[in-house]
C-alpha cells in the first residue's frame, strides 16, 4: 500500500475490515487506544503528565532507530547490528567526554561516526552480495567486539549537562519529530525514496529502470548509520551514564515496531507514520507493564509475543490483499 | 494400423486473451519416435504441460493405450507411465545421482529406513543398460549437463515410463553428446518405448524420428513420415505460405546511423555482433530461443557485462554501458521480455513506474514535483491510450497490453531515442498487439528507432525494415524485410541454411 495508501484505486466495496487492512496506521492507532485505557483502568499513575514525559523519552531512542530499520527493511533487508552500533558509539563517547570535547564536537562526530559504520555494512551486502540479514549478524557481534575491547567494559558517568540535555525533558520526543518529518519527506518527496520502495518491492525491475541498485543501498544502510548517532546521544542523556553493553536487543524492538507499524518483509511497503506508531505502541505497552509490576521475564515473552502478532497481521494482509486482487 | 499408445483428440487450451492450442490432433505408436516442430509460441510447451498433467483445464480428450485418460497430477500422469524431460533440468543438484533416480520411490528396508546398497545396486543397473558409466554416489551437481540429462532417462526408465517427453533435449549440448543421446534414442526404440522428441534441430530430427508432426500457432498442420518428408516441406508447414497480418509500409528509412555495435561478444552466450540502427528504423532480431538474442539486447543496455566490443551512438564513440543507468544517460530504453518480473514494479501505480526512469536519469529530479509528474504521466497515458481509471492505478490491475504500454511509456518519458523491445507482444491478445504495432510505426515515424527481438516471423516481418538473423550466439543473416521469405528466416534461424 505504502505512501498512496489513503488514495485507493480498486473498487470501494469492502466496509470496515477493507479499511483497516488497507490503511495499516489505523490499525495501530486503534490498539494504542485500547492499550492506554486499559493501562490507564489498572494503574492510576499511567495518566500523568510526568509519567507521559518519561515514555516519550524510551520512545524517542526506539523510535530513531526503527526509522532507520524501516528504510532497511522497504529494501528488503535488515539490519541486526543497530544495538552494537548504538554501544560501540557510546564509547566513543565516553573517550570524548574524557579529552571534554564540547558537544559541538562530540554530536557531529558520533552522527559522522554512525553513518560510516552504516556505510561499511551497505558496503559489505553490495560488495559480499550476501544477505543483509548475515552481513550484519557478521557485524553485530564484530562491533559489539570492539566496543567491549574499546572501552574495556569500563562505565563513565557524570556526563557535563551539554550531553545530558539531549535526553532530558521534551527533547528526545521533538528530535524524534523532526527526524520522522524529514523523513517521511524524503520517503515521499524524493527520488531517494521512491527508489527504497522500488527496489524493495522488485530490484531487478528498478534495475532495469536505471536506477544505481548499489548506491542506493549504500545510502540506506548510511541513513540507518546516521539516525543510531542521533539515538546514540538521546540514549546517553536519557540514562546518563555510557556503558559498553548498551543498546543489547535493540534490533528486535526496532524490528518490532517497524512490523507493528506495517513494514513488510516482503519489502516495498511502509511508512515512517506507521513506523513511529509502532515504536508509540510498543513504549506504552512496554511502559505499562512496568507499571502494572509484571516481572522482566513476561515482559520479554510478551513483547515476542505481540511482535508475532504482528507478523501474523502482515501476512494476513497480504493474503487478503491477494484475494482482493484477484476477485 | 494398431492401436496408438497415445492419442490426442481435438485438444484445445485457452488462456485470457489468447489461444494456446486449437484442435491439436496427435497420435503415437508403441515404439516410435514422433518429432514435434514449430516456431515459438507455436504450443509446443503448452502441449507438453497438458501430457505431462501440468496444466489442467483444456478441451478435448486423450486416449492412453486406447482408453480415456484425464490426469491433474503429475505423479499420476508418471505412474500411467508418461515421463517427461524437461529443458530445464528438475533434478536437485545436492542429491546423489541414485537418489535422484529414486526420489520419492527410495527403496525402503523393514522400518522405513532407506535401503542404500539396494538403491545404488538398482541405479548401476539402469545406468548400465544405457552405458552410462557413472558412480551411483556421485553428486549430481558434479555431472555435466548431458549425464544429467540421462539420469533423468534413468529414472524414467525405473519408472517404467512406456512413453518419454523430451523437450529440446539436446539444446545446450555438445555435439558429441548429441551424437551419445541420438544412441539412447535408438536404444528406447528398440526396447519398445516411445518417445515424442521436441525439437528446433532438423539434422537430429531427421536421423531419428520416424514421423514429423507440426504445429503452428496453437493449430495442428499435419504430420509427415520422415522418409518422405523433405526439409523444404516442413519449413513451409512451419511458417505458412501468408504472413497476414495487416501491418502499414513505412517510408523508407534514414540514413543517419544512431547506434551502431561492433564485434559484441560475451563468451558462451553471443560472439561478433555488428549492426548499424538507423533513425527511424525498426531492425527486427529473429532466432530460435537461445540464440543469444536477449543476452545481446542485456548487454548493449548494460544489464550483463560484455567480454569485448564497441559502441558508436550518434556518431560518438562510448563504451558498452556498465550499468542500465549508464545506458539510459546515453538514451537507451530497453522493455525486458518479462514484463511483469522485470519491466514494472507491479507494486507500484502507473504514475510511479513511468517515472522510474526519469527520476533516476535527472539529478534535477531529485526532489519529486507531483504537479509536473502527475502532468507528464497524463500525457503519455492519453498518447499511448493506457486504459486505466487514474495513473494512482497499481500496475497489477492492468491486462497484459496497457502494463506493456506502460513500460514504453517509462522510456519514452526518460526521452530514450533508441529502444529496445524483447518480445514487445508475448501473452498478450490480439487486438492489443495490433495497438502495439500501431505504436511502434508510431514512434518510428517520430524518429524513434527500434530494435525489435521477436519470435514470431508474421511480427517480425511485417514490422522490421531489416531482419538481423541469430543462431547459437551467431549473427548469420542480415536481410531487409522485402527480400527475406519466411522459409529463409526459419532456415537460417534453425541452422539448416
Amino acid at each position: 500500500m505504502k505512501n498512496s495508501g489513503t488514495k485507493n484505486v480498486r473498487k470501494e466495496t469492502g466496509g470496515l475490515l477493507d479499511t483497516l487492512i488497507r490503511i495499516p496506521e489505523i490499525t495501530i492507532v486503534l490498539f494504542i487506544v485500547i492499550v492506554s485505557v486499559f493501562i490507564g483502568i489498572q494503574s492510576e499513575s499511567f495518566f500523568t503528565t510526568d509519567n507521559f514525559v518519561n515514555i516519550s523519552k524510551q520512545i524517542a531512542v526506539n523510535g530513531i532507530l526503527s526509522i532507520g530499520m524501516m528504510l532497511v527493511i522497504i529494501a528488503k533487508g535488515v539490519d541486526l547490528s543497530i544495538g552494537s552500533v548504538l554501544a560501540l558509539l557510546c564509547a566513543v563517547t565516553g573517550t570524548l567526554v574524557e579529552q571534554n570535547a564540547p558537544i559541538w564536537v562530540a554530536f557531529p562526530a558520533i552522527l559522522a561516526l554512525g553513518a560510516f559504520f552504516g556505510l561499511l555494512n551497505g558496503i559489505l551486502v553490495v560488495k559480499l552480495k550476501v544477505a543483509p540479514i548475515i552481513v550484519t549478524l557478521g557485524t553485530m557481534n564484530i562491533y559489539r567486539g570492539i566496543a567491549q575491547v574499546y572501552s574495556g567494559g569500563k562505565w563513565t558517568s557524570n556526563l557535563p549537562d551539554t550531553y545530558i540535555m539531549w535526553g532530558q525533558g521534551l527533547m528526545p520526543i521533538c528530535l524524534l519529530i523532526i527526524v520522522a518529518i524529514l523523513f517521511a519527506v524524503i520517503m515521499k518527496y524524493t527520488s531517494f525514496g521512491r527508489h527504497v520502495y522500488a527496489i524493495g518491492s522488485n530490484e531487478e525491475s528498478a534495475r532495469l529502470a536505471g536506477i544505481r541498485v548499489d548506491r542506493t543501498k549504500k545510502i540506506i544502510f548510511t541513513c540507518s548509520g546516521l539516525l543510531i548517532g542521533f539515538a546514540t546521544m538521546v540514549f546517553i542523556g536519557r540514562t546518563g551514564v555510557i556503558q559498553p553493553s548498551a543498546g543489547t536487543g535493540y534490533e528486535m524492538d526496532a524490528i518490532g515496531a517497524a512490523v507493528l507499524g506495517g513494514v513488510s518483509f516482503a519489502g516495498g511497503k511502509g511508512t515512517v507514520l506507521g513506523t513511529v506508531l509502532g515504536a508509540v505502541l510498543m513504549g506504552l505497552i512496554m511502559n505499562g507493564m512496568t507499571l502494572l509490576k509484571i516481572s522482566a521475564n513476561y515482559q520479554g515473552m510478551i513483547t515476542g509475543l505481540i511482535i508475532v502478532l504482528a507478523l501474523l497481521l502482515d501476512t494476513f494482509r497480504n493474503v487478503y490483499q491477494g484475494r482482493r486482487a484477484r476477485a | 494400423m494398431a492401436t496408438p499408445l497415445l492419442q490426442l483428440v481435438n485438444i484445445r487450451k485457452e488462456f485470457p486473451g489468447v489461444l494456446a492450442l486449437d484442435k491439436v490432433n496427435l497420435d503415437i505408436q508403441e515404439g516410435e519416435v514422433l518429432a514435434l516442430v514449430g516456431e515459438n509460441g507455436a504450443g509446443k510447451s503448452t502441449l507438453i504441460k497438458i501430457l505431462a498433467g501440468a496444466l489442467s483445464g483444456y478441451e478435448g480428450e486423450i486416449l492412453w493405450k486406447g482408453e480415456p485418460f484425464r490426469a491433474n497430477q503429475t505423479w499420476e500422469v508418471q505412474q500411467a507411465g508418461i515421463s517427461t524431460i524437461y529443458q530445464e533440468l528438475t533434478s536437485c543438484p545436492e542429491l546423489s545421482v541414485a537418489e535422484n533416480i529414486f526420489l520419492g520411490r527410495e527403496p525402503k528396508k523393514k522400518g522405513g529406513i532407506i535401503d542404500w546398497k539396494r538403491m545404488n545396486d538398482m541405479a548401476a543397473e539402469v545406468l548400465d543398460t544405457l552405458h552410462m558409466h557413472i558412480n551411483p554416489a556421485a553428486r549430481v551437481s558434479s555431472l555435466t549437463v548431458a549425464n544429467q540429462q540421462l539420469i533423468e532417462i534413468a529414472r524414467a526408465l525405473t519408472m517404467e515410463a512406456k512413453l518419454i517427453i523430451m523437450d529440446e533435449p539436446t539444446s545446450s549440448l555438445s555435439e558429441h553428446e548429441v551424437k551419445t543421446l541420438c544412441e539412447i534414442v535408438k536404444k528406447l526404440r528398440e526396447q519398445g518405448i516411445s518417445v515424442l522428441y521436441i525439437s528446433h534441430k532438423f539434422e537430429e530430427i531427421f536421423e531419428l524420428s520416424d514421423r514429423i508432426s507440426v504445429l503452428r500457432d496453437g493449430k495442428y498442420i499435419g504430420t509427415r513420415d520422415t522418409k518422405d518428408a523433405s526439409l523444404d516441406e516442413i519449413l513451409a508447414m512451419m511458417v505458412g505460405r501468408s504472413v497476414d497480418m495487416h501491418f502499414v509500409a513505412r517510408s523508407t528509412k534514414k540514413e543517419e546511423v544512431v547506434l551502431k555495435v561492433d564485434n559484441l561478444t560475451s563468451k558462451g552466450f553471443f560472439e561478433d555482433i555488428s549492426f548499424e540502427l538507423h533513425r527511424g528504423e525498426i531492425l527486427g532480431i529473429s532466432g530460435l530461443v537461445g540464440a543469444g538474442r536477449t543476452e545481446m539486447a542485456r548487454g548493449i543496455f548494460g544489464v550483463d557485462r560484455v567480454d569485448s566490443g564497441s559502441m558508436v551512438i550518434y556518431g560518438e564513440e562510448r563504451r558498452i554501458p556498465m550499468s542500465p543507468g549508464e545506458a539510459l544517460k546515453l538514451g537507451i530504453g530497453f522493455l525486458p521480455e518479462d514484463r511483469k518480473e522485470q519491466g514494472l514494479v507491479l507494486m507500484m501505480s502507473i504514475g510511479e513506474n513511468v517515472s522510474l526512469p526519469s527520476l533516476a536519469k535527472n539529478k534535477k529530479n531529485f526532489v519529486i514535483s507531483f504537479g509536473k509528474e502527475k502532468e507528464d504521466v497524463e500525457d503519455y497515458i492519453q498518447r499511448l491510450s493506457i486504459k486505466t481509471p487514474s495513473l494512482n492505478q497499481l500496475a497489477q490491475n492492468l491486462s497484459g497490453g496497457n502494463q506493456q504500454k506502460v513500460v514504453i511509456a517509462k522510456w519514452l518519458a526518460s526521452k530514450s531515442k533508441i529502444l529496445i523491445f524483447d518480445e514487445p507482444t508475448r501473452g498478450i491478445d490480439i487486438g492489443a498487439k495490433a495497438e502495439i504495432y500501431d505504436l511502434m510505426n508510431e514512434l518510428v515515424a517520430q524518429d524513434y528507432s527500434i530494435i525489435m527481438i521477436s519470435s514470431e516471423l508474421p511480427e517480425v516481418m511485417g514490422m522490421s525494415d531489416r531482419i538481423m538473423i541469430m543462431h547459437e550466439g551467431k549473427q548469420v543473416a542480415l536481410l531487409d524485410r522485402d527480400a527475406a521469405s519466411p522459409e529463409e528466416i526459419m532456415g537460417y534461424a534453425t541452422g539448416a541454411m
